[in-house]
């Protein structure tokens, strides 16, 4: 109470939850258990790499869903959204010839078609006050659709090599755009438990009727969560179209359930009123890590799935059972300490 | 059953022969502390047995170990001379046990003759509902009640004394042989009061054992047949109400001597008022509205539930606001459109539900006292945990709140804390006028004289307080003057001099 950083403090900005720990643990035993048994494919260098590659765009997304989910709410709309912006920067970059400064101009008006886009899904739930998961549901479709008549159909190519590039390089081993991940995380985590905005948010998730007996301006906190949900998914947007060279109206739409999974994973209340940037992203790692790892080990992918869906509903069950007994055993615990007292 | 106890008259309390369900040195450690310390008491069929104490001192855990919501730590459970280690909750349903909470747990969507039938249906292990089954069945519960229910209306658009008579009417349906009721009348006005007692009279005088749970004294004294006060989890007295008067009963309680409330007015006659409001409207709801609470004065709001009381001081938090009127703080006029503008212009409102409109239940106690003065702790939108933490320490410490840490949820709390976070979170952003609405229903007789002595020193450093309460005593105890409510308008005013719980009934029930 001091208010010194402890590792309590830290911890409860990591995840104060008990299933944060869990999903540590349940990540540490996937790559001991798959690096036992096929380490060198496993833990080679090129996988590694891969996974640096391939998770920063599934993070954002999943980051962006869980963002809206502090709030009670869902945005269904981020792979939309994520390919949208994709399609504006490489639009934009084209027409400015590859030059620097349009890779640059093309990023920025990707990053605020996205933010548009989610300042339109806050403007729905929090003005016409239409539930999240139907407005985000109907702005995809919408997206998806104006993506479409954007692109006409095909496929947006032949980006300046100046941007994809970025995909490609690293700094000491690592993706630069994993490197970006970190630092997107980094200010998210800042955003969610050291401003006004991420405490209200919680509050709003929490008891939306005692934010407004409390005065919490909750359109105003439902459109800066939407934006900054669309902002997560304009940057996955770019991360996805910089490593794929390309953009494409169509791209990636699994990783809307996909992303819920990782969310729900690393502990986040679908309810609002919790959630975990570091666990998100660790949830992220977990999740690839089981999937490299059983194609390390040559099954078919069919399996990933089931083993992804099995990883899901182990970690819901273990969450709700847990509490519980680590209450039993916190009471009983209690019983020994305040007994003596009072002898 | 009934036929057993038609001897039983009314009001025995000889000591019974065999109790219905007895506790036997129950202990239960729970939340931090040790919520039951070796409690043993009996409850007997035909008698109404009060279970009387502050909140915390154990009663609702006593009540839900013996219906199996909780498994005691040690000690046994005694039903129909039977001994129980612990009961699971379908187990004391058909050992003929059963509670009605605060929230009387019913299903708003089904009507009042579904509910009351369905346990009854559940214990027979019935798998078809026959639409002529569920109303002979309601039908006879309420019959046997002796009240007037309208078993066809879904149970969400009763009122909620029929409500609470419904979850009764649901008890009696399936042959319940013991009956706790938890604080049962904190909702009701004072007529539906007396329909409940009556009702509760019937059931005793029908052999039904019923543990009462309240800390209204006047309650216990009018429905008690046997009195058990229990204090830091154990039964500190037992015997019948006529053994106590209302101070002896209050210290048992508490652990220490009463003293009344009474207070010099100490308003500040030469500034201008906290609060003044000129011709507030909002039709329907209430009309032409006139009231001022003086700077340092306490004014409290009584009327009827419907009379517009909730409605007016809500427009003056900013939630349903009015759509004319002149509202002035300090004598600044300001407009109230949103909560947030009722917040600048130092306006404070605890709602009556604390549960729902006040308190973030699974989030931090200091983040809970903070919600609303968030802003005034943070620079360019980036909060400051430091600042934080120590102004919600200081707040907990200077309330007295009971909590083992600032980090733990407001769940732990016992009601009278939890009520305190709520006054505390507005104190922070040291308003010019708090308005609360019922702000000890719900709490035990020591938390409601401290905070009725809080908002007392409050109104000495110059805060204007607007209490509206159902509670005449406490209005009678704490307020300068009185207004009352009537079909949206402010009737009369009962001033200090006149202010008498009699003189208070009659201006309220004119």
């Amino acid at each position: 109470m001091s208010g010194a950083p402890s590792a309590r403090s830290l911890l409860a900005v990591m995840g104060s939850r008990a299933s944060f720990l869990r999903l540590l643990t349940i990540t540490a035993a996937i790559v001991v258990v798959f690096g036992v048994l096929r380490p060198t494919v496993f833990l080679s260098t090129s996988n590694l790499q891969f996974l640096g590659l391939a998770s920063p765009e599934l993070a954002l997304l999943s980051l962006a869903i869980a963002v809206t989910m502090l709030t009670g709410g869902i945005d269904l709309s981020v792979v939309a959204i994520a390919n949208l912006s994709g399609i504006v920067a490489g639009t934009v970059m084209i027409a400015s010839g590859g030059s620097a400064g349009g890779v640059v101009a093309g990023s920025l008006a990707g990053l605020g078609a996205a933010m548009l886009a989610g300042a339109v899904n806050g403007a729905i739930v929090a003005g016409l006050r239409v539930t999240p998961i139907l407005a985000t549901l109907g702005t995809a479709q919408l997206l998806g659709g104006i993506g479409l008549v954007l692109t006409g159909g095909t496929a947006v190519k032949g980006l300046p090599p100046l941007f994809t590039d970025v995909a490609r390089s690293t700094v000491a081993g690592v993706p630069v755009v994993f490197l970006l991940l970190l630092a997107v995380a980094l200010v998210l985590t800042l955003l969610v438990s050291r401003t006004t905005l991420g405490f209200r948010m919680r509050m709003l998730g929490a008891n939306p009727v005692a934010a407004r007996y409390s005065g919490v301006r909750s359109g105003r906190v439902l459109v800066s969560t939407y934006v900054t949900s669309g902002l997560l998914a304009g940057v996955a947007g770019l991360v996805i179209s910089s490593r794929a060279s390309g953009a494409d109206a169509d791209y990636g739409t699994s990783y809307i359930l996909l992303g819920i999974v990782v969310a729900v994973l690393a502990g986040v209340d679908p309810e609002g009123g919790y959630m975990t940037v570091a666990g998100v992203v660790i949830a992220t790692l977990a999740l690839l890590f089981l999937s490299t790892g059983l194609l390390a080990l040559d099954v078919s992918s069919h399996v990933v799935n089931i083993a992804q869906g099995a990883l899901l509903i182990t970690m819901m069950v273990v969450n709700r059972y847990s509490g519980a007994w680590s209450r039993a055993v916190r009471e009983r615990a209690l019983v020994r300490i305040a007994r003596p007292r009072r002898a | 059953m009934a036929d057993v106890m038609a001897g039983t008259t009314a009001g025995t309390a000889s000591e019974p022969t065999a109790p219905v369900v007895a506790a036997r040195s129950l202990t239960k450690a729970f939340g931090g502390v040790l919520a039951l310390d070796a409690a043993s008491t009996a409850f007997s069929a035909g008698e109404v047995h009060c279970l009387a104490g502050e909140n915390g001192c154990g009663k609702s855990t006593l009540i839900k170990i013996l219906s199996g919501v909780h498994p005691p730590t040690s000690g046994t459970i005694e039903v129909g001379g039977s001994s129980y280690g612990h009961l699971a909750p379908r187990q004391a349903l058909d050992l003929g046990i059963e509670v009605i909470y605060q929230d009387f747990s019913l299903l708003p969507n089904l009507t009042a003759a579904e509910n009351i039938a369905l346990p009854s249906f559940l214990t027979h292990r019935r798998r078809f509902v026959a639409r002529a089954a569920v109303d002979a069945i309601a039908e006879q519960a309420v019959a046997r009640l002796g009240v007037d229910l309208d078993l066809r209306t879904p149970v969400g658009d009763l009122t909620v004394a029929d409500r609470q008579l419904c979850a009764i009417a649901r008890a009696l349906a399936h042959d319940t042989r013991f009956l706790a009721m938890d604080e049962p009348t904190t909702t009701l006005t004072w007529r539906e009061v007396d329909a409940l007692f009556d009702a509760v009279r019937r059931l005793r005088d029908d052999g039904v054992a019923i543990a009462f749970i309240s800390h209204k004294l006047q309650e216990v004294f009018s429905i008690a047949d046997r009195v058990s006060i229990m204090r830091n989890g154990r039964i500190v007295a037992t015997g019948r109400p006529e053994e106590y008067t209302h101070s002896s009963l209050t210290e048992s309680m508490t652990g220490r001597a009463t003293s009344a409330l009474a207070r010099e007015t100490p308003t500040w006659r030469d500034k201008p008022p906290a609060l003044e409001v000129r011709g507030l409207e909002r039709l329907p709801l209430f009309t032409g509205v006139d009231l001022a609470v003086g700077q340092g004065e306490i004014v409290g709001l009584a009327g009827l539930l419907g009379s517009g009381r909730t409605e007016i001081a809500e427009a003056l938090a900013g939630v349903l606001p009015a759509t004319s009127g002149t509202v002035l703080v300090r004598g600044r006029p300001t407009r109230i459109r949103t909560v947030t503008d009722a917040v600048e212009a130092g306006i404070g409102y605890v709602p009556e539900d604390r549960l729902t409109q006040g308190l973030f239940l699974d989030q931090p106690i200091g983040d809970n006292v903070l919600a609303t003065g968030i802003g005034s702790f943070a620079r360019f939108s980036v909060t400051r945990p430091q600042r934080m933490a120590r102004a919600a320490a200081g707040i907990v410490h200077s309330l007295r709140i009971k909590a083992a840490s600032l980090q733990d949820s407001i769940r732990t709390l016992s009601g009278g804390n939890a009520q305190r976070v709520l006054i505390g979170k507005w104190l922070i952003g040291r308003p010019k006028v708090l308005i609360l609405n019922g702000p000890t229903v719900g709490v035990d007789v020591g938390s409601k004289f401290d905070i009725l002595s809080l908002l007392h020193a409050e109104s000495l450093k110059g805060l204007g307080v607007l209490i509206i309460s159902d509670d005449l005593p406490e209005l009678v105890s704490t307020c300068d003057r009185v207004l009352v409510v009537r079909n949206g308008r402010v009737v009369s005013e009962v001033d200090r001099r006149d202010l008498t719980e009699k003189a208070l009934l009659e201006a309220v029930a004119a």
